[in-house]
């Protein structure tokens, strides 16, 4: 198990640091001079080439790479070419409200999956069965950034019932999380009911009946433990799409988390806040994936016992 | 057999639905069976035994449908108690063992946790005592070191010691009545004798009655007092165990005993086989349901007649047209 375990994180290090440098170089390498952005328009050549010598754009790549790994090394991921600000700090505001966004979306989606999916494939032929397919189509085919925009037509701008974006309480939380939630919620559903169905035809979910246990204990306890297993493979691919969604919803709601960060830093060309914020993120998803791999184990006996 | 039954099996039909009408899996099968007795039922694939057991736990799998006479339990007739009652029932009277222990435990779940759920789903006791009772009848069938083995799971355990676990699931309530539905066949053949001994020593001591389903006519002896022939959904012979291996009286039964290898099979006494196939549930129509095999047809009589039982003495009987014309004679 700790080999196991220092295998996956040595693993996720190096997908990590793939990432960083794929970042920093494609950023050098795409379009747009982050002087020329920051310098007023009409700035002369000799006042860009000063922004350039500030922000540290003139070095060879190479040694803008060599000093960005130096201080990440150190945990420091530099300056805001925008905000003049240590990157570290402006995640660090941002971060936890995202990623309070992203559970809640997540809880929501497992939510719904879980119960709706459950009775589904318990009932296919009843309401339950008919509204969690209606549901995941909907999800698949409405995009984040239109029903976001939709729920703030009906809950803030008609019903006034929440807030229509920034971030004052928990209130706030609410219309992002459930548009982001529909983002993820199709793939959950489906594969959940699917593995439903499946489960609740095997032999052991016979032995139960025929030893007299309830029918809710048999589909809440022993069918969805063994239900849930496809269910935490597709949430770690989900996380991509969760944090996708997540960036979408920010802008939409004008939600001042690392999606809003991210979209002002791309504007800018703020090279060093655009590679934190990938770093943040990508390690995020890694950090997520490790730990469903964890919780296959913690789960299911039969992977837990395979690891020698 | 005693003179009231615990359980009887009263012309209990059980039907599918088919595209040209319904496919009766069971055909009108009746069976009875004695408290503290032994009720081995035989039959190859698709005979319907296995059908028939669970028709008895009111767990026939959807669109199955069970009708008949009734399946009368201590004089209650199951077929017509509600599902509350018959939840009651199942588990703790009645209690299935399964043919195929690594399937049947939950793979996810310590196997001590299974059966005190069990225990708690028919009984009012604390946790505590629930595990107790686990412990207590995990050594009642030959469990290892239950207080510490009762935390592993069905993958951690052997094939034998995952019956044995399925068994003690079964007793956990105390039952009247074990149905073991092939609970053998996927053992090893030493583990299968210490199985049956286990459900011999069962049926002995506490008294619990036994149904035990089989497609090896040869373990018969080993466990049973009665035993009931079927074939394609039919009943087609019945009696006590000695009376129908020693004077076997339907062609099929015959078969069946011909086809089993013994020590003296050899290239001398080859085994015999039954030629053909189990026919389609839906070619049996009106007749024998033996017919499409059979050596001693009786032309005009097995292509147009279902055969009554004949008796043929000491409570043995026999559906087969041959026999009720010629006797034993005819058929062997």
């Amino acid at each position: 198990m700790q080999s196991f375990v220092l295998g996956r994180v040595l693993q996720a290090a190096f997908i990590i640091f793939f990432i960083a440098v794929s970042v920093f170089l494609i950023l050098r390498l795409s379009a747009g001079d982050p002087a020329r952005i920051r310098a007023p328009v009409f700035a002369r050549p000799d006042v860009i080439e000063q922004y350039r010598k500030d922000f540290g754009t003139d070095r060879p790549v190479i040694a803008q790479l060599g000093s960005f790994f130096a201080g990440v090394a150190k945990g420091d991921l530099g300056n805001s070419f925008r905000f003049q600000e240590p990157v570290i700090d402006l995640i660090a505001r941002a971060l936890p409200k995202t990623l309070l966004l992203a559970a809640t979306a997540l809880a929501i989606s497992l939510t719904l999956a879980i119960v709706l999916g459950s009775m589904a494939a318990l009932r296919p032929n009843s309401f339950w069965g008919w509204l969690s397919s209606a549901l995941a189509a909907f999800g698949q085919a409405a995009p984040v950034f239109w029903f976001g925009v939709v729920l703030v037509l009906i809950f803030s701008i008609t019903l006034k019932w929440f807030p229509s974006g920034g971030f004052s309480g928990p209130l706030s939380l609410v219309l992002p999380a459930i548009a982001v939630s529909l983002s993820i919620l199709p793939t959950q559903l489906r594969v959940l009911r699917a593995a439903m169905e499946a489960t609740l035809r095997q032999d052991f979910i016979r032995t139960a009946h025929a030893f007299g246990l309830r029918e809710r204990r048999i589909v809440f306890v022993y069918a969805l433990r063994n239900a849930c297993l496809p269910l935490i493979t597709v949430t770690g691919v989900d996380i991509g799409y969760l944090l996708g969604g997540v960036i979408v919803a920010e802008v939409v709601f004008n939600f001042p988390g690392i999606g809003e960060l991210a979209l002002v830093a791309l504007n800018a060309r703020d090279y060093p806040l655009i590679q934190g914020i990938t770093i943040v993120t990508a390690t995020t998803f890694v950090l997520v994936n490790l730990l469903i791999d964890l919780l296959y184990g913690w789960i299911d006996p039969r992977i837990r016992l395979e690891q020698p | 057999m005693s003179a009231d039954p615990a359980l009887r099996f009263e012309h209990v039909t059980i039907a599918f639905p088919g595209a040209e009408g319904p496919l009766k899996v069971v055909n009108d099968v009746s069976f009875a069976v004695g408290s503290g007795q032994c009720l081995v039922i035989v039959g190859e694939s698709g005979s319907g035994k296995s059908m028939a057991c669970q028709a008895l736990l009111g767990i026939v799998p959807a669109p199955g449908a069970v009708s008949g006479q009734g399946i009368f339990w201590e004089g209650r007739d199951l077929l017509k108690s509600s599902a509350r009652d018959w939840m009651k029932v199942r588990g703790a009277e009645i209690a299935m063992v399964f043919q195929d222990p690594a399937a049947a435990l939950n793979p996810l779940m310590p196997v001590g946790r299974q059966i005190v759920d069990v225990v708690r789903a028919h009984r009012s006791v604390t946790r505590a005592e629930a595990e107790r009772r686990a412990i207590e009848v995990l050594n009642q069938v030959g469990f290892p070191e239950p207080e510490r083995r009762m935390r592993a799971y069905p993958i951690e355990l052997s094939g034998g010691l995952r019956q044995r676990v399925a068994i003690a699931l079964a007793l956990a309530c105390g039952p009247k009545l074990i149905v073991a539905d092939e609970a053998t066949t996927n053992l090893d053949v030493s583990i299968q004798a210490q199985i049956i001994g286990l459900l011999r020593s069962l049926k002995e001591e506490l008294g619990i009655s036994i149904v035990f389903v089989t497609h090896d006519l040869g373990l018969a002896p080993e466990i049973g007092d009665e035993v009931l022939v079927m074939y394609a959904g039919h009943a087609v012979e019945r009696g006590p165990v000695r009376e129908v291996l020693d004077r076997p009286s339907h062609p099929y039964t015959i078969g069946l005993l011909n086809s089993a290898p013994t020590l003296e099979s050899s290239r001398a006494h080859p085994l015999k086989p039954i030629p053909g196939q189990v026919p389609a549930l839906d070619e049996i129509g009106a007749g024998a349901p033996f017919r499409s095999r059979c050596p001693v047809v009786v032309s005009g009589r097995c292509d147009s007649a279902k055969p009554d039982w004949t008796a043929c003495g000491g409570g043995h009987f026999v559906a087969c047209h041959r026999f009720a014309q010629d006797g034993i004679g005819g058929v062997q």
